[in-house]
């Protein structure tokens, strides 16, 4: 299967969502994450994490890269409604227990609960949609089409690229010290947290000597502050898909705001 | 016209070489200006906390959302320490980054909720640029800039904003969970800066103020 890269994983190149510009999608990603904020109600919140869960089918996204994120899922829930067992007191008409603390369980505190974790999950969702079908290089060309200032622009290419480049070194370095037969996650917390200096030094060092390079590619290609009307190669595109998108996204946006202004 | 703008490029680029690689004396006073260096080292220097907020974890959590021993937060102080104002731009991005890389938090939440992150590198950053410390930690002076603003004083604002937007949204359930999240917070940073962040400021410091990356003022 062909396979394009975005800025987490790869994605088949069929995907719906790799038609669509990323400001479309970032579009998406704020008017979910604004409705799951604005409204606190058990069905509407599982709606909306439906919503997001089928979008990230529709986006095609590979179930085995989202492995990591359903564990983090499953002990979410888990910790969120140990926590509001716990802690909580939402008011309700039955008062189950009441813990020595102060705090309480009601008939309303499992579904709050729930309705916290499907609300976090439903945005999480949509960042990840965003994330796994955009690249770096969509997620430049949207600033600046956004018209953020260059430097702007240049600062978080720079950082998203930076991650890349230093995550290799960092893997060095930890090859480096298990070629000699040092554990780093061995020993109590305070050694495992000294075992750090000993990681991150090298890796400092290897950052700070290579800035200055980076810096002085940067300035002999005519980057400087402030800078303005550069061109560039590419473009963003724009397709009907792009409209219906920011068209459903305005007007569910404006629909949130006015349920969140009042309610 | 293209000739003798890639020429004047060219010129820029030597100077800046120079400049770089000349002494500071009494006679000849650089002076320091925002200019593409700090904008590279803040790019490169989030990156590097985006690679040690998702690798360096001892994921120990307390309450939702709040990890007990965060070692980042070492990094963070130490950046501060050194890069000035840069050091806390690159610990906000650094947050974003590999908080909506790993899906602890969805990007528009992260944006608010990485504050914090600035926050704890600035507080240091300010208070050793207004008591004119050394970051080497030479003299007593030094070590009490330290211990009161880059161990004990940089999570303080950081825990509290953060976890009043999580209770805010519902992430941590009460006030009593609001309290227990805000103290465990603030003792693991207390250990991590102490454990991490000090040797690093001893031993590297004079490495970065070589190599003329270290930000003296509050932007240069």
């Amino acid at each position: 299967m062909v396979t394009k890269k975005s800025f987490l994983f790869y994605l088949p190149e069929n995907s719906p969502f790799l038609s669509i510009n990323a400001i479309s999608k970032l579009l998406i990603l704020f008017t979910v994450s604004f409705l799951a904020l604005s409204i606190l109600d058990f069905k509407i919140n599982f709606i909306i994490f439906l919503i997001t869960v089928l979008l990230l089918f529709i986006a095609k996204v590979p179930l085995k890269n989202l492995k990591l994120w359903l564990y983090g899922f499953a002990f979410m829930l888990i910790f969120l409604t140990t926590m509001y067992t716990l802690l909580s007191k939402i008011p309700g008409e039955h008062v189950y227990i009441i813990f020595p603390w102060g705090t309480f369980i009601t008939e309303n505190t499992f579904p709050r609960a729930l309705s916290i974790a499907f609300r976090i999950w439903s945005m999480i969702f949509a960042a990840l949609i965003f994330l796994s079908t955009t690249s770096d290089m969509d997620i430049i060309l949207a600033l600046r089409e956004l018209k953020f200032p260059y430097t702007f622009c240049f600062l978080v290419s720079l950082s998203l690229r930076a991650i890349s480049m230093f995550s290799e070194d960092w893997k060095s370095i930890l090859d480096a010290y298990w070629s000699r037969g040092i554990d780093i996650n061995k020993g109590n917390i305070i050694k495992r947290l000294r075992n750090y200096v000993s990681i991150t030094i090298p890796l400092i060092i290897i950052t700070l000597n290579k800035i200055k390079e980076v810096d002085y590619a940067a300035e002999s290609r005519g980057f400087k502050i402030g800078i303005k009307n550069r061109t560039t190669l590419e473009t963003i595109k724009w397709s009907i898909g792009d409209y219906i998108i920011i068209f459903f996204s305005i007007i569910i946006f404006v629909s949130a705001l006015i349920i969140f202004i009042f309610k | 016209m293209k000739t003798k703008s890639f020429l004047y490029i060219k010129l820029r680029v030597y100077l800046k070489v120079l400049v770089d690689n000349m002494e500071e004396t009494k006679e000849f006073k650089i002076k320091k200006r925002v200019t593409p260096l700090h904008i590279v080292l803040t790019a490169i220097m989030a990156g590097v906390l985006g690679i040690l907020i998702l690798y360096a974890a001892i994921t120990t959590t307390i309450v939702p959302g709040v990890a007990a021993l965060y070692p980042a937060t070492a990094f963070e102080v130490v950046f501060g320490i050194w890069f000035g104002v840069w050091g806390g731009i690159a610990a906000y991005i650094g947050l974003i980054i590999a908080g909506s890389y790993a899906g602890w938090f969805p990007l528009p939440l992260g944006i608010v909720l990485a504050v914090s992150d600035f926050l704890a590198a600035f507080i240091p950053a300010a208070f050793f640029r207004i008591f004119k410390a050394n970051p080497e930690l030479k003299n007593l002076k030094d070590w009490i800039v330290y211990i009161i603003a880059g161990i004990f004083l940089s999570s303080i604002p950081g825990s509290l904003y953060y976890n009043l937007i999580n209770l805010y949204i519902g992430w941590i359930p009460s006030w009593e969970a609001f309290w227990l999240g805000v103290i465990s917070w603030n003792l693991g940073n207390y250990i991590v800066v102490a454990v991490i962040g000090t040797p690093i400021l001893k031993i590297v410091t004079p490495f970065v103020k070589r190599t003329g990356l270290y930000v003296e003022k509050w932007f240069a």
